[in-house]
């Protein structure tokens, strides 16, 4: 089975050319310990095509996080393939360099080749691929050209020469130096490559090597440095070697590309629909809108009523079918409760979310490949980036009113680790349609004429609360280098359909493997505690487990005017799915009358207060968890939140009894 | 003179990027802006914050501190 490599820059059209020549079977790869993956399919009849993270240059950077040099160093393949977009070759050659440096047998693919020719231009592929020594291959998937010839080429994996480049006499004296003492490496890589990479401050490659040898190859790195400064040749040796590159692509591309005719270039900023886009005003209305567009397909249309269908099969169906069926096979009362009421509660628990999930990373697509979506980033970025977060941000976090989930695994768009983390913390913040049941019930029962007022004001401290925690990270734990952004500005298009739908299989599928075993375990283990008691199984529930957890507890929330147990049950419930803090409030006081007259009014909004800010849902923790991958972060966000609620309450509830 | 004082439209090249720390500068420069580089300025959106530039028929966007710190002729 031949093993194909995938590697190119963002937005070149890998992802389509992928979803073009593999099958439907994909699947994705995990790299453990960092956030981005590699996407497997299968080549019919001819190998695997390990799709990579699009990625500039073979160094680190936060798009690929490493994965690139990584799989370039350790994994076994047999081939490379670099697909470049024709339109943008001075930039898009710079990684085919470093790749065809590497002398393994590489396929060269010019995508865009249709746009290339309508722009007046076309490139002599005979004398490019002569002066490259490799095959090259003109396609436009988008048109459906040049994909069987690829395909069939694809077959004929040959052995090629590494790429030479003069890169002056002061950095290919360095690079002989390192060769010379990378010979007692074991090494199944070029050494020139591994040079390169070197003196090009690739840190990854410094992890594959001896460490007798990493002090030496640093000195011969920094004198290299100095000697290009004092040459004056550039300001720094990554600068040197990326002019002599740029020489080597500009004459590569006098030679190849030749002017058929003479036509305007069409930029990708849009003078008309952009005007609109971006302006301040229109923009942030017009951003509004498709939003609310997105949020009302997801939360309501389609995701809603495919959320009421599968909660129906499952427990309007399925449970009571397995509650007649079961007993009759011999199955205890106790095992079958396990099941409908734990085991197909966390089962359901997760297929619930999912109908809402994948409307929302299939709406998220479409705007995503539209390229609506960065401009949107451009034009919240001035706004956020004085909170420490990117522009990116602002999608993920107007989800989150709808679903913190969803939202949070929309935080897969956020490049900038930290600032993705960032994000994902202040999530939890957003008042998500699950909070809505208690803050109606309470407000109701007791703040009669404000009830509209109260839930606005919820919305509205979730969010102050959300920025504020932003800045307080971003300036703290989260320090970030502030001038980071740079954005590429995509052409608007029609998005590739097959591209969307695999994308919204493929992280949904995520979701339910990941965030799902979660959700899961924790369903059962509530369903557990509530079961049984210190007086034995099948208890009532103020005898259950969770009722004395609940008293022990309960004592802590005294200072926030709300120390029961039926509080704290519900609270506790409320961990499991903000839904449940209404629906327990009102089954563990035994009716609304009760409720009343254990709330006054300061401990009534300090308990919604709360309700609003502590930990996420355990459905949010499970994503939170599968998207940083980290415990660290996860028990974080959860202590953080927690802290919070406790504090704002406190202040509310006291506040609230001085002036009433 | 740096991008903020070009006007639309008016192509410069870069001549230093110093003042720019240096990973954010090397990343630039995987994006395709370095030195010598041909640069455009094509709009000035957010109230002056955002800088659309053309470098190398690539269309990027970049924070206003940032475009002050190319210095072009």
């Amino acid at each position: 089975m031949m093993k194909y490599l995938l590697i190119g820059n963002p937005n070149v059209g890998k992802s389509s050319l992928f979803n073009t020549i593999t099958n439907s079977y994909a699947h994705v790869g995990n790299w453990s310990g960092v956030t981005v993956q590699q996407t497997i399919g299968e080549i019919s009849g001819t190998g695997e095509l390990i799709d990579l993270p699009g990625t500039y240059g073979v160094s680190p950077s936060s798009e690929d996080e490493g994965l690139v040099t990584h799989v370039l160093l350790n994994e076994h393949y047999n081939s490379v393939i670099n697909i470049v977009d024709s339109t943008h070759l001075k930039r898009n050659l710079h990684l085919t360099i470093q790749l065809l440096e590497l002398g393994v047998p590489t396929f060269l693919v010019l995508n865009m080749i249709d746009e290339l020719k309508r722009s007046g231009l076309d490139i002599d592929i005979d004398k490019m691929s002569e002066i490259l020594g490799v095959d090259i291959y003109p396609i436009s998937v988008k048109d459906e050209i040049g994909i069987d010839e690829l395909k069939e080429g694809l077959t004929n994996i040959k052995a090629r020469n590494p790429l030479r480049i003069f890169y002056g006499k002061i950095i290919d004296d360095a690079i002989d130096e390192i060769k010379l003492l990378l010979r007692t490496e074991v090494l199944h890589v070029k050494k020139c490559w591994l040079a390169i990479q070197l003196l090009e401050g690739n840190e990854k490659v410094f992890d594959y090597l001896e460490i007798n040898n990493k002090e030496k190859i640093r000195q011969i790195i920094a004198e290299t440095e100095q000697k290009i400064i004092k040459n004056q040749e550039a300001s720094s040796l990554k600068g040197a070697i990326f002019m002599a590159r740029r020489r080597f692509i500009n004459n590569l591309l006098f030679e190849c590309v030749i002017q058929v005719s003479e036509k305007d270039h069409v930029k990708y900023f849009n003078r008309k629909i952009d005007k609109i886009v971006t302006n301040p005003v229109l923009g942030i209305l017009s951003f509004f809108m498709v939003m609310f567009l997105v949020y009302f397909l997801t939360f309501d249309l389609i995701g809603a009523s495919l959320s009421d269908l599968v909660e129906y099969i499952i427990f309007d169906k399925i449970s009571p079918m397995l509650s007649e069926t079961l007993p009759g096979l011999g199955i205890s009362s106790h095992i079958l409760k396990l099941i409908t009421d734990g085991i197909i509660a966390g089962v359901g628990g997760v297929l619930i979310f999912v109908p809402q999930v994948m409307t929302l990373f299939f709406l998220l697509a479409i705007l995503e490949g539209t390229g609506y979506m960065a401009r949107v980033a451009i034009m919240m970025d001035h706004l956020l980036s004085r909170f420490g977060l990117n522009g990116k941000s602002i999608v993920p976090m107007i989800t989150g009113l709808g679903c913190n989930v969803p939202a949070i695994l929309a935080t897969k768009t956020i490049p900038n680790k930290h600032e993705k983390i960032l994000t994902i913390l202040i999530i939890p913040f957003m008042s998500c349609s699950a909070r809505i049941p208690i803050y109606a019930l309470i407000a109701n029962l007791l703040f009669d004429k404000y009830v509209s007022l109260i839930i606005m004001g919820m919305y509205v401290l979730g969010f102050i609360i959300a920025l504020i925690s932003a800045k307080l990270f971003s300036v703290s734990i989260l320090k970030n280098t502030q001038n980071n952004f740079v954005l590429e500005i995509p052409p608007y298009r029609v998005p590739h359909w097959k591209n969307v739908w695999r994308q919204s299989k493929l992280y949904t599928r995520g979701f339910i493997e990941n965030a799902g075993k979660y959700i899961f375990f924790g369903a059962i283990l509530f369903w557990f505690l509530q079961y049984i008691g210190p007086g034995g199984v099948a208890v009532d529930s103020d005898e259950s487990i969770l009722a004395l957890i609940s008293g022990w507890i309960a004592p802590i929330f005294t200072p926030l005017g709300f120390g029961s147990w039926q509080a704290t049950s519900s609270i506790i419930g409320g961990f499991l799915a903000k839904e449940f803090l209404a629906a327990s409030m009102l089954i563990l006081y035994g009716g609304e009358q009760a409720i009343v007259s254990s709330f006054t009014t300061a401990s009534a909004i300090s308990f919604i207060v709360f309700s609003l800010l502590y930990i996420p849902c355990l459905a949010t923790v499970g994503v939170i968890k599968s998207e940083t991958k980290s415990w660290k972060w996860t028990l974080f966000s959860i202590m953080y939140s927690f802290t919070v609620a406790y504090l704002i309450s406190f202040i509310f509830y006291h506040v609230v009894n001085l002036f009433l | 003179m740096n991008i903020t004082d070009l006007e639309i439209n008016r192509k410069a090249k870069i001549i230093n990027m110093d003042l720019i720390e240096e990973s954010f500068r090397h990343r630039l420069m995987d994006m395709g802006i370095s030195l010598y580089s041909d640069v455009e300025l094509i709009k000035i959106i957010s109230f002056g914050k955002m800088y659309l530039i053309e470098v190398d028929d690539v269309e990027l966007c970049i924070r206003r501190d940032t475009a002050e710190k190319i210095i072009v002729e």
